[in-house]
């Protein structure tokens, strides 16, 4: 093995980078062949890629923490402003939405009828189902965090419980919110409103199924003792990841479905 | 035959497989610190090798197919005379 005289891990050779970057040139041009030509194969094709580079490129990374050591203190607070600067810019990424959410809503023109919500759209009860989904969300950070402290201190099976209620939890609201847009009484396709409401909360809902498939391979991993009490970063990076979730929705209730009703 | 399972299979705790699930890290420490030159998604065995051929070759493939014949993938649709390639390879 090489010995640097610096603290970094100089990875083997790999070829995920490559596969993963064809597999979304493939997804994103299957995209567009979609929109225009109304065939999926080359979007399907793109995602299988990418899924398959994902899988094996994660599990490298396991392999090269868990099983040869590479995560020292120096290569882990790496990981740790990675993982930071990747939630910083997922952040910037929900921002531009509730930008336009804001720019529609505070001064709603003419056309809308002057009035937010606009004339003619019944929005949803935020008191109903959607109180129901934040309540859901804000247990789920609890159980995370009670899983987060169950590992620091070597209790094996209450870190498994505890993990396993946060994904049920994630599972709920996801449940829910599907239940949600089927009853909706409008749709993407209703003017400035339902743009804004399905696609700030669709790509809240994508991020809480990313977030919950995270959880599951943490659970998964601390079935297999994978995780130590003093070394578990890939479950804190989930956990982090799973409160920015959980965050972006209490802004989405207070602002859209809250004030904007 | 099974079902006379269900009654002690529903009153057992729910980790307790995850209890009795062997430590296998000290194993996969061995294989994969193991000196043999083998890069780390080529380090599991020949599972590794089969799923990194066939991610490979599926890349490539549609790849090739994207480039050269467009149209297979776009319902039958042609690039129009502007955009096509003049002097196209065999």
């Amino acid at each position: 093995m090489a010995h640097h005289s610096h603290p970094y891990h100089m990875v083997d050779p790999s070829p995920w980078p490559l596969t993963g970057a064809i597999a979304a040139l493939l997804m994103t041009s299957g995209l567009a062949v979609w929109f225009h030509f109304h065939s999926t194969s080359l979007m399907l094709l793109g995602t299988i890629l990418l899924t398959l580079t994902v899988i094996q490129w994660w599990r490298d990374i396991v392999r090269e923490g868990t099983f040869q050591g590479h995560h020292t203190p120096p290569v882990q607070k790496g990981l740790r402003y990675g993982m930071i600067l990747f939630i910083t810019s997922e952040v910037l990424f929900f921002l531009g939405f509730f930008w336009a959410f804001n720019h529609s809503s505070l001064a709603p023109t003419p056309e809308l009828g002057g009035n937010w919500p606009p004339a003619g759209i019944t929005p949803l009860d935020p008191f109903e189902v959607p109180l129901l989904n934040t309540a859901v969300l804000l247990a789920s950070g609890v159980t995370v965090t009670w899983a987060h402290h169950a590992i620091m201190e070597g209790k094996r099976k209450q870190a498994i419980h505890a993990l396993a209620l946060t994904i049920l939890l994630g599972s709920y609201f996801t449940f829910l919110q599907a239940m949600e847009y089927n009853e909706a009484p409008f749709t993407i396709a209703d003017g400035v409103y339902g743009c804004t409401f399905f696609v700030a909360t669709g790509f809240h809902g994508l991020h809480v199924l990313i977030g919950s498939t995270f959880l599951a391979i943490c659970l998964a991993r601390q079935i297999q003792h994978h995780f130590t009490s003093e070394h578990h970063f890939g479950f804190e990076a989930a956990a982090w990841y799973w409160h920015f979730v959980d965050v972006v929705w209490l802004f989405l209730y207070i602002s859209i479905y809250w004030w904007g009703s | 035959m099974c079902f006379q399972k269900v009654p002690v299979l529903a009153s057992r705790a729910f980790s307790s497989s995850a209890r009795k699930l062997k430590n296998r890290v000290p194993e996969a420490q061995k294989l994969f610190q193991e000196d043999n030159g083998l890069p780390v998604h080529l380090k599991g065995g020949t599972q590794d090798v089969l799923l990194y051929r066939i991610t490979m070759t599926l890349t490539m493939a549609v790849l090739r197919l994207v480039y050269r014949e467009p149209a297979t993938l776009c319902g039958g649709f042609s690039p129009p005379p502007c955009l096509r390639r003049k002097h196209r390879d065999t």
